[in-house]
């Protein structure tokens, strides 16, 4: 059976268009987003001067995130974004985007998404709620 | 010697396990077999996508990653096939419940580690972050096999048609 497996795995790899390489290529990132440190959040924060984008799911945001940040689900984008999209600045002010930490690609996901609606003054932290809950606790 | 209350109430049981069992096992294997089957073509169709399902959970060396995004999904097909036509039964649920184990204890260590990853259990169709609802799903999977493993007594199986034809062929 496991042979089967592997005939048919390898059968269906051969005659596939993009068959997949038997050595490994690592994921090509279809986008770099400018990011932004734990101590320049803290000044965004400070002052305000930055809008600050959960693009974990909403059961994840109700635990907890950054304060005064949009909720915009990755996995329900669309429908979330018809609710507040329009308030959102389209350039006067950074959007920074964060899920729960590296690694996660909601953030990447959110970012394309905005990009794609008109979104130009777009920033991803890395280090996510998972590092800024973190700094909050101590 | 009259039947007692309680030696009825035992037949009765007996009756039960002897007539239902079989009925409980075909659906065991079809859902199993099918959620198996659905899984593995939908995980076949994107081996790609699939492989870096796999790497982040950062389990597996990078070498071995494009072997296991090329046959995991193919695997997964011919013993979902098998189990739900009841061909190489024992071995089909060997496969399953041996993947069903390393799947758990994967998405276990990924929620340990406090990974925030797609599961990709359904390939890239499955945006579900891995977590407690995924891992308490897998362990249902699981427990629907048990019944699987205590009783091997074939029903509609692809299996006892050619065990009784081998026994033809001998008389």
């Amino acid at each position: 059976m496991v042979v089967a497996g592997l005939l048919l795995g390898f059968g269906v790899n051969a005659l596939s268009p993009n068959p997949l390489s038997l050595t490994y290529q690592p994921r090509v990132t279809p986008e770099t987003w400018p990011s932004v440190t734990l101590e320049q959040m803290q000044e965004f924060v400070a002052e305000g001067s930055a809008l600050f984008i959960d693009a974990r799911n909403p059961e994840d945001f109700e635990k907890g995130h950054i304060l005064n940040a949009i909720n915009l689900p990755s996995d329900f984008f669309g429908e979330y974004f018809m609710e507040v999209g329009e308030g959102l600045p389209r350039q006067e002010i950074p959007l920074i985007v964060y899920c729960q930490g590296d690694p996660c690609d909601q953030s990447h996901i959110v970012l394309d998404h905005l990009k794609a609606v008109g979104f130009t003054n777009l920033w991803i932290y890395l280090g996510g709620w998972n590092e800024w809950s973190r700094h909050e606790t101590n | 010697m009259k039947p007692t209350k309680s030696s009825l109430s035992a037949s009765q049981s007996d009756f039960r396990i002897q007539y239902l069992y079989p009925y409980f096992s075909l659906f065991a294997r079809l859902l199993l077999g099918g959620l198996f089957l659905y899984a593995g073509a939908i995980k076949l169709v994107d081996m790609q996508n699939f492989m870096y399902d796999i790497e982040n959970y950062r389990l597996i060396p990078h070498s071995v990653l494009p072997l296991l995004a090329i046959s995991l999904p193919a695997i997964e097909i011919i013993a979902g096939l098998c189990l739900i036509l009841g061909l190489w039964t024992e071995g089909a649920l060997t496969i399953i419940t041996t993947l069903m184990v390393v799947f758990i204890a994967a998405i276990t260590s990924a929620v340990w580690r406090g990974l925030d990853i797609s599961c990709g259990c359904f390939g890239t169709s499955d945006a579900e972050q891995v977590g407690w609802s995924i891992l308490l799903r897998d362990y249902v999977l699981l427990l629907i096999a048990v019944p699987l493993w205590l009783n091997k007594k074939p029903f509609l199986q692809l299996d006892s048609l050619i065990v009784r034809t081998k026994e033809k062929d001998g008389n």
